[in-house]
């Protein structure tokens, strides 16, 4: 069966298609629960992938798994024009919603007059998205990058997946959006001179993959702390609580940047940035590490969904700076330490007048 | 002597007490901003703060005796005060075990990280006020 409606993709209108993908999912979640270790990964690939061409929808992000697109969705949603987040709010939580691009700004697609031209490629990860958040640069206007959002149900496009150009991870298959003269709303333009957009964007993109690749994992390990009933050892709380404190750091960092109170001017600000990346990465890695102590196997299974979520958190470590860079970026280059009396106090004095 | 400050272990603690300042600052905004409405978001936050700060405390302590700092345990030097005040007050907090939402109910006490996320991202992003309980979308 798996093999056949590969050799047969069938192409069908978005409501058909997401009707059908839906069935198809009922379908294959047997295999996801019982038999997945037994079925070829390349064959698994291809079968899912085969889903999301009928869909009409592509996946797009690094680190979203496929049960945490509410991170995706929330980023979405605050980068959204109205009325995206009219759409996203008045959607059924558990709907597939929303991944981004974290590529740097591409000249492969470009925007002049908010018409797109262009193609992108992504590593796609498995995961389904509705909407693309793209980098775009607007060669006339000094080659500056704008970002994009639009709805793949409403966007003219084509999508490729080839196999050809592995990128990274085994874990899937790349493709390629092409769009071909749209022209989007103006509402889901963002970026150009809007400062506080173009903050927003380089702020929270990475900030957001990463949360969720962590939150993600965290959920497989706690979930396994669970079922073999140690979740209450001290290491398992430890971890609990740095990806709390990343959480509860990322949600007060977004709430500044759309409140606009995110000043790049000051040291304060360049700190913070600093830290909080790296306490980011910090969880990320005790995650990691706590699944390695635990030996969760289905971790390590080269073919399991687990492996997936997995294998995209040590990725995304693996490609963000290391912790003995940590600097005061803001200070002079011979003195990168960080003043901690001052940064209290200066926060303190904020806070109280 | 070896420069140790840039090992990892000494900057996952500096790491750690920077978010339990962090952590410290955003407890004080809230309640200088009047943030002080009984609600399950603000029990939650409380706890994690909390139970951070014990954890930063100890990954310290773990850390002075990992570098086997000899004058943190000797009775008569001044720094023993410092390392003694720091062991006698994670030994009055509360223990890693009873992590919980205070707000729970007692057969459910574990914090929905789902709603907590989205609960802010609708006060922020849409306006709306943040409700008394994280109930489950």
């Amino acid at each position: 069966m798996i093999e056949s409606l590969y050799d047969n993709p069938i192409d069908v209108g978005y409501t058909e298609g997401d009707q059908l993908s839906s069935e198809l999912l009922r379908t294959i979640e047997p295999y996801f629960n019982e038999d997945i270790l037994t079925i070829d990964g390349d064959v698994m690939v291809r079968w899912l992938y085969n889903l999301m061409y009928i869909a009409r929808r592509v996946d797009l992000g690094l680190a979203h798994s496929i049960q945490h697109n509410h991170i995706a969705k929330n980023y979405v949603m605050m980068a959204s024009g109205s009325a995206l987040k009219d759409k996203i709010n008045n959607s059924a939580y558990h709907e597939t919603i929303g991944a981004h691009a974290t590529l740097k700004p591409s000249d492969n697609i470009t925007m002049q007059d908010n018409v797109l031209n262009g193609s992108k490629h992504w590593l796609t990860n498995l995961t389904v998205a509705n909407y693309v958040a793209l980098n775009i640069i607007e060669p006339y206007k000094n080659h500056t990058s704008s970002k994009v959002i639009f709805d793949l149900d409403k966007t003219p496009h084509t999508i490729y997946d080839s196999y050809d150009g592995i990128i990274g991870m085994k874990s899937a298959k790349p493709s390629t959006v092409i769009v071909d003269n749209y022209k989007i709303p103006k509402n889901d333009v963002l970026g150009g001179d809007k400062t506080s957009n173009r903050s927003f964007f380089e702020e929270c993109s990475f900030f957001t993959n990463l949360i969720g690749a962590m939150i993600s994992l965290f959920d497989e390990v706690y979930q396994f702390t669970k079922d073999n009933d140690c979740s209450r050892d001290y290491n398992v709380i430890k971890v609990k609580l740095d990806v709390f404190t990343s959480v509860n750091i990322w949600i007060n960092r977004m709430e500044q940047i759309s409140n606009n109170i995110d000043d790049k001017t000051s040291e304060d600000w360049w700190v913070k940035k600093e830290f909080h990346y790296l306490f980011a990465k910090k969880s990320l890695v005790s995650v990691i590490n706590l699944s390695r102590e635990l030996c969760i196997q289905s971790h390590l299974v080269s073919n399991g969904e687990s492996s997936r979520v997995y294998r995209n958190a040590v990725t995304f470590a693996s490609h963000m700076r290391r912790f003995d860079q940590l600097e005061n970026l803001w200070d002079r280059p011979e003195d990168k330490e960080i003043n901690f009396d001052s940064f209290i106090n200066d926060n303190v004095e904020r806070i109280c007048n | 002597m070896r420069n140790l400050h840039n090992d990892f272990s000494v900057i996952k603690a500096k790491l750690d007490v920077f978010s339990s300042m962090s952590n410290w600052l955003n407890m004080m905004r809230m309640i200088v901003d009047g943030d002080t409405t009984a609600s399950e978001h603000w029990w939650v936050k409380k706890e994690y703060y909390y139970l951070f700060g014990k954890k930063t405390l100890i990954s310290i302590l773990d850390l002075s005796r990992n570098l086997c700092v000899q004058h943190h345990i000797l009775n008569d030097s001044p720094d023993s005060k410092v390392f003694r005040h720091a062991i006698s007050f994670a030994s009055h907090m509360r223990r890693f075990e009873h992590l919980q939402n205070p707000w729970g109910e007692n057969t459910d006490k574990e914090v929905d990280l789902e709603s907590f996320v989205d609960i802010h991202i609708n006060n922020f992003v849409n306006g709306i006020n943040f409700p008394n309980t994280m109930t489950k979308f």
